[in-house]
């Protein structure tokens, strides 16, 4: 039974390093977070600042010379990065589903869309027969917008939106608690990005489970999530509300990322942040992002920030909020 | 699939035997020996005195057709193509090229049919295996071995063979296809039968080892191509069973391009395996053909080479039409 009091979710100190000749690459370097029960918590920041590989390494996913080298994925209760093959097999899918980042690459090209959701369904032996699984697929494709013949397509066949939500119909077969979505969009038209992204909302409403999405679009995860954390350099920099992360971040990377987003309010040139994000085999001291910050002290070049609640359900990484050194 | 792309097809297929036939005609009367002058010369060689030398050089000239024009011998050569007459062997006169060939296509074809589909099978699972993670490190290492044995000839390795299994142990026979003086029995012999695969298997081995390594190294390169494509990570993450993985999202997708690698060597099947054949007194059709090119049997080298070129161009016929249902993204038709 699913126990509604825990979070669905709870990563804790997670380090993924990328094994190079010249030593680890900290990819994902110290990330807590949760994820509560049905809502929708977004990971924003630039490529490469480590939302996908923290995903993958919820998923027990990543491959040498990826290493998840430390830290603790609480999924329902149980510590997934120390399951048995067979548990955590079982787990994939049924508990946590994935919608991947490219959904044009992401279906086996030589088998119809009904076969691979179709051998999801089985191999998690729900007791389902081959009739019942097929008819789930119909109204999983139903669900998600699709016509009835998209079941006997092949993938070429569908458009990028189509494929997107075939996907999207395919996450949703074994009701997951959890849907990480990695980019749903990204490779999609601006029209169509919206109609996929409202898809994924509504069956994700439906079931009732949680939704980890993850994008660099902030305009269009900004309209459809409850609470934003902030990436860069492999660290979790800031998390909060989406009000609270729009309207009033505390972290200057956050702030610079968002005082970056054009509007249609006011004329304004789009402020980049200067610099260049670390090279994380070798990441600067204290705080990673102390180079490109323009706020940047003394301390901030020899200790490493702590992620800590500064406003209430608002957690920054920044020294600039410890001991009161800046009036909030 | 569309009926215009198939007329299409055959009429290649057609075209491609015809220039091919024309090709065949035409190479043989260029090079400079003549089969008349080549036999009598043999017979010259054993001390034999001739004669009326010019007389039998007419005679054989008119008897094979050669003192006609050439355009006349090519459209004589042509319609009886047509009618699979090939004519008589030069060396082997009164046989015709026909029975040459019928006699000793079943042995090849036996051999070399089921000795290449399971190397193709043998690779294409070995080289899947060799790039798999979960695979033990154990097979790993004895996949290894196959791929360093690729480059050894076959011809080596059959050496190696008969002299480890024939003449060392004693398990196998060295040469022939039967044991000596054994003649099959009414209808169907099982034993008769039994005893020329008993004879195949030195052969049959010595193709094997060799040609195991080729398919391992074409499928592990695909296969590494596949085991990066985004797909087999979200299998992964869908929970399916590792052997699903491999063998429907892996092996399946990766051993496509090999299929077509596949039948062009299957075509090439009835031309034999000339040098194995001849260690093994094999009498295949590469027997034939080496026996065919040494004594200038013209008739028997162009039957042969049609032969071949009859059954590649219908492997890659094949292969054309049936590739649609080994992968959907490939249709004939109109766009």
């Amino acid at each position: 039974m699913i126990d509604k009091s825990q979070p669905v979710l709870k990563v804790e100190d997670l380090q993924v390093f990328y094994w190079s000749k010249r030593g680890p690459i900290r990819a994902v370097d110290g990330v807590s977070f949760t994820i509560k029960r049905n809502e929708r918590f977004g990971f924003i920041g630039e490529s490469g600042c480590g939302k996908t590989t923290t995903m993958m390494a919820v998923l027990r996913l990543i491959k040498p010379p990826g290493k998840i080298e430390n830290g603790r994925v609480i999924l329902d209760g149980q510590d997934v990065l120390k399951m048995e093959k067979e548990e955590l097999r079982l787990t994939r899918w049924s508990k946590i589903a994935l919608v991947p980042q490219g959904a044009m690459n992401s279906l086996n090209p030589i088998m119809r869309i009904t076969d691979q959701i179709e051998d999801t369904i089985m191999t998690h032996d729900v007791g389902a027969t081959r009739e019942q699984a097929r008819a789930r697929i119909l109204s999983l494709l139903d669900m998600v917008e699709l016509p009835e013949r998209v079941a006997r397509m092949y993938p070429h066949e569908l458009s990028g939106g189509m494929k997107q939500r075939a996907c999207i119909a395919m996450a949703t077969a074994l009701e997951p608690q959890l849907i990480i979505a990695d980019e749903p969009t990204s490779a999609l038209d601006v029209v169509v990005q919206k109609a996929v992204m409202q898809t994924l909302i509504g069956v994700q409403e439906r079931l009732g489970s949680s939704l980890i999405l993850i994008g660099h679009d902030m305009g269009l995860t900004a309209q459809v999530l409850d609470r934003i954390g902030v990436m860069y350099a492999g660290k979790l920099v800031e998390v909060g509300e989406v009000q609270d992360i729009y309207k009033r971040p505390l972290h200057p990377y956050t702030q610079a990322l968002i005082g970056s987003l054009p509007s249609l309010k006011e004329k304004k040139k789009g402020g980049g942040i200067p610099g260049l994000p670390p090279f994380l085999l070798n990441p600067p001291a204290g705080c990673v992002f102390h180079p490109r910050c323009q706020h940047a002290m003394d301390v901030c070049r020899q200790k490493v920030p702590v992620l800590r609640e500064h406003r209430p359900n608002q957690l920054a990484a920044c020294h600039l909020y410890e001991e009161s050194n800046v009036p909030i | 699939m569309n009926l215009q792309y198939l007329l299409k097809r055959v009429g290649l297929f057609l075209l491609t035997i015809w220039v091919a036939s024309t090709l065949n005609f035409l190479i043989p009367r260029l090079s400079p020996g003549d089969p008349v002058g080549a036999i009598l010369g043999a017979m010259q060689a054993q001390g034999a005195t001739i004669a009326n030398s010019a007389e039998i050089i007419e005679a054989f000239r008119a008897r094979f057709g050669l003192d006609e024009p050439v355009y006349v011998q090519y459209v004589k050569y042509l319609w009886s193509l047509a009618h699979l007459d090939l004519g008589y062997s030069i060396a082997h006169f009164p046989s015709t090229v026909t029975d040459i060939i019928s006699n000793s296509i079943p042995y090849t074809l036996g051999l070399l049919s089921v000795t290449t589909v399971l190397t193709f099978v043998i690779g294409i699972f070995a080289g899947a295996l060799l790039v798999w993670q979960a695979t033990p490190r154990a097979a790993k290492t004895l996949i290894t071995i196959f791929l360093m044995l690729a480059p050894v000839p076959y011809y080596l390795l059959a050496m190696i063979l008969v002299f480890f299994f024939s003449f060392t142990l004693g398990i196998f026979p060295n040469s022939g296809i039967t044991s000596p003086g054994r003649i099959p029995g009414e209808g169907f012999d099982i034993n008769y039968f039994l005893d020329i695969v008993y004879h195949s298997i030195l052969p049959a081995l010595s193709i094997m080892i060799a040609g195991i390594g080729g398919w391992v190294l074409g499928m592990r390169g695909m296969m590494v191509t596949v085991l990066g494509e985004d797909y087999l990570t979200l299998a992964e993450a869908k929970g399916l069973k590792n052997r699903r993985i491999f063998l429907r999202y892996a092996l399946r997708n990766a051993m496509l391009p090999q299929f077509t690698a596949l039948a062009i060597t299957l075509g090439y099947v009835v031309s034999g395996s000339v040098i194995v054949e001849l260690l093994f007194s094999f009498p295949g059709m590469g027997y034939q053909l080496f026996r065919a090119i040494s004594s200038n049997d013209f008739p028997v080298i162009q039957g042969i080479t049609f032969f071949l070129v009859l059954s590649i161009a219908t492997a890659i016929l094949g292969i054309d039409l049936i590739y649609p249902l080994l992968d959907p993204r490939i249709t004939y038709n109109r766009k």
